[in-house]
């Protein structure tokens, strides 16, 4: 049981051994090979958008490592292991080529990704992505906020937050979001949320590229969303007004119809 | 048995109403605005006035400890308060209770504070290692998955740099020191002692037991007497694992004390200021105390089990601390009695006794101290023919 949503029971969920560790995907649909990767707050909060998507794409969801039951893997010290589980990932499913959607952690990844395999993406959507860092607009520090707090950051319209707020957690819960957070901080804690080296490599990345983000972000500002373009080549900004961290739970039509029409604009 | 000042130098001017302006804590939340610097000043000497009167009463040692960005504590860096303590306590031992080793990105510059503090003090230092309250990850910006893994690297580095007359290297995952070659080296041999002061982790004590260790565990007053009791029971309990006898050298109990002519008397003088302690000086949010990684996934169902949300969390009263025995409140005749239970039930070896907390005024503390020297310290020793420590004669 988690705080946000339920995966679709049609999603199939299957684990894929590689050779540094364990990989669990859930895949949804047909057509071209669409992955998303998700953030922090685990990928519960992708299910509407998931299912949207699957009318066009092969919608794969896997849940990080170190996000499911097993907790955090003795590999995964940093970011950049999860980059290579990733490459690792794609090469094992025979995936040549993918669109690429990423939110937050998973926005850096995929950032990430496609600086170093350029030619392996279709397509790239950032949504409000961690990976960069503006010290005069540093992003909120995340690790003292209450579970209240947390919603309160995530989400800026009152009804999305009320019924967040009124999900009830039993311990069971209480337990992955604390299994979750030590994954989260062994990844970001210093330097906090952000590799000092991407912005020198982010103009690597050659797949048109849309960079979603919520106008009222008050985890990493919006302002951010400048910053990401001006050193992406070719990129869009889509923002979404009256809309916070989490656009998937804020905004969700909106913003699943953004990234839908995006990712068919550029499908081939 | 021996008798320590235990002191948290706290700057007792903070805004205790911080709750109402928005804050979560006084620890690194809370603007340090309201500081006064004379005010600052004149506590640090009155402060170190308070060791010296310890040291002067015949205590076996005084103890200073490490908290960053609090008023509760004016005690950042130990080891510089260590330095200037030395020149005020000429006879008993001085003890840093402890240094939080995952948070310093040079263990071995600890190993030489330590060495610098033994030689100058004559052979006098006891130290301390510890992994850290919580909110300091948030604070020095060390991740707290790395917690452990750092501390047990730290502690490698210093027994090594203090033991080794040889440079050498280091290679750890979190340290790597081509060239360590310290200078001076300690003057007690093998090393100075180590002592594990600890909220009662079973972890914890296992390590400090261990045969090639042999810490000294200290016991903090999170818990009450009986839960005193289990974790120094458990600690002796894993010493036989070990095929030892632990001795009352390596249990000790730190407390707040507070001793007056008569128990309602102690009660009343003391109630205000350690009550403020718990709840304001004290006080920090569930995240800022846990932060992720700092208990391992495991820990963190005990905690969830135990219920303590915060919300939930009640206010700490003087009248629960007293029928708890988490602190010793009471007339010399109350307060002798529970420590004379300890030697006898528990067989502890060491009594740091926090003596200021709070906001206690100058005249009480001094009056605390040297009730606690004439009339409890003084009589239990003279009851169990325990010296004073015999570092005190070659001073």
């Amino acid at each position: 049981m988690n705080v946000f949503e339920t995966l679709d029971p049609e999603m199939t969920n299957k684990q894929i051994d590689l050779f540094h560790g364990q990989a669990n995907v859930a895949r949804y649909g047909a057509g071209s090979p669409l992955m998303i990767l998700h953030g922090a707050g685990g990928p519960e909060m992708w299910s509407q958008t998931v299912s949207s998507l699957s009318s066009c794409f092969d919608v794969m969801l896997p849940t990080h490592p170190g996000y499911g039951d097993d907790g955090l893997p003795d590999w995964l010290e940093r970011v950049e292991d999860m980059v290579f589980h990733y490459q690792s990932l794609l090469d094992a499913m025979d995936l040549e080529k993918v669109h690429l959607v990423g939110h937050s952690l998973g926005g850096w990844i995929a950032a990430e990704i496609a600086a170093r395999n350029p030619d392996r993406i279709l397509s790239l959507q950032l949504v409000s992505p961690a990976g960069l860092l503006l010290p005069e607009e540093p992003m909120a520090d995340n690790f003292l906020w209450t579970p209240e707090e947390t919603i309160d950051h995530l989400v800026c319209r009152k009804e999305v937050s009320d019924r967040l707020k009124g999900i009830q957690t039993d311990d069971e819960a209480a337990i992955l979001r604390y299994s979750r957070m030590v994954t989260t901080a062994k990844l970001v804690w210093a330097p906090r949320w952000h590799n000092p080296a991407l912005h020198k490599w982010l103009h690597r990345i050659t797949a048109p590229t849309n960079i979603v983000w919520g106008r009222n972000d008050s985890f990493i500002p919006f302002s951010y969303a400048s910053e990401f373009s001006r050193l992406v080549q070719g990129s869009t900004i889509s923002p979404i007004k009256n809309c916070g961290h989490a656009p998937m739970l804020d905004a969700p039509d909106e913003f699943t119809s953004k990234i839908s029409s995006f990712a068919k604009e550029n499908a081939k | 048995m021996k008798f320590y000042l235990f002191h948290f130098m706290t700057y007792p001017h903070a805004p205790t109403n911080f709750r109402d302006s928005g804050y979560k804590s006084l620890w690194m939340d809370h603007p340090n605005h309201y500081y006064d610097p004379k005010k600052g000043h004149a506590l640090y000497e009155r402060y170190l006035g308070e060791y010296e009167l310890a040291d002067r009463l015949g205590f076996d040692g005084v103890v200073l400890n490490e908290h960053h960005q609090t008023p509760q504590s004016m005690m950042p860096a130990p080891n510089v308060l260590a330095g200037a303590v030395s020149q005020r306590v000429k006879s008993g031992r001085i003890l840093i209770l402890g240094r939080a080793l995952p948070i310093v990105s040079n263990p071995f510059s600890v190993a030489e504070e330590f060495s610098m503090l033994d030689n100058i003090t004559g052979g006098r230092l006891i130290t301390g290692f510890v992994r850290g309250v919580g909110i300091e990850y948030h604070g020095a910006a060390i991740n707290p998955v790395d917690s452990q893994a750092r501390y047990k690297e730290a502690h490698e580095i210093i027994i090594k740099a203090w033991t080794s007359r040889e440079p050498f290297s280091y290679y750890g995952k979190h340290y790597q020191f081509p060239h360590l070659n310290l200078f001076p080296p300690p003057v007690q041999q093998p090393h100075p002692p180590v002592w594990i002061p600890s909220t009662g982790s079973k972890d914890t004590i296992e390590w400090a037991a261990d045969p090639s260790r042999r810490y000294t565990y200290l016991q903090f007053f999170n818990r009450d007497y009986e839960g005193v009791k289990g974790v120094l029971n458990t600690y002796k309990e894993t010493a036989r694992r070990y095929g030892y006898e632990a001795g009352p050298e390596q249990l000790g109990w730190a407390t707040p004390i507070y001793v007056a002519e008569t128990d309602k008397q102690a009660r009343d003088e003391a109630a205000e200021h350690i009550e403020v302690m718990f709840n304001e000086y004290m006080f920090m949010t569930q995240e800022m105390l846990i932060p992720p990684g700092y208990l391992s996934v495991e820990s963190i169902k005990a905690v969830l089990a135990a219920k303590v949300g915060l919300k939930g969390r009640p206010r700490t009263k003087i009248d629960d601390l007293i029928t708890q025995r988490r602190c010793l409140i009471g007339s010399p005749a109350t307060v002798r009695s529970h420590i004379e239970q300890a030697i006898e039930e528990i067989g502890i070896g060491h009594m740091p006794a926090l003596l200021h907390f709070g906001t206690l005024p100058q005249d009480l503390t001094q009056k605390n101290i040297e009730l606690f020297a004439a009339e409890v310290m003084k009589p239990i020793r003279e009851k169990y023919g325990i010296a004073p420590d015999e570092i005190r004669k070659s001073a």
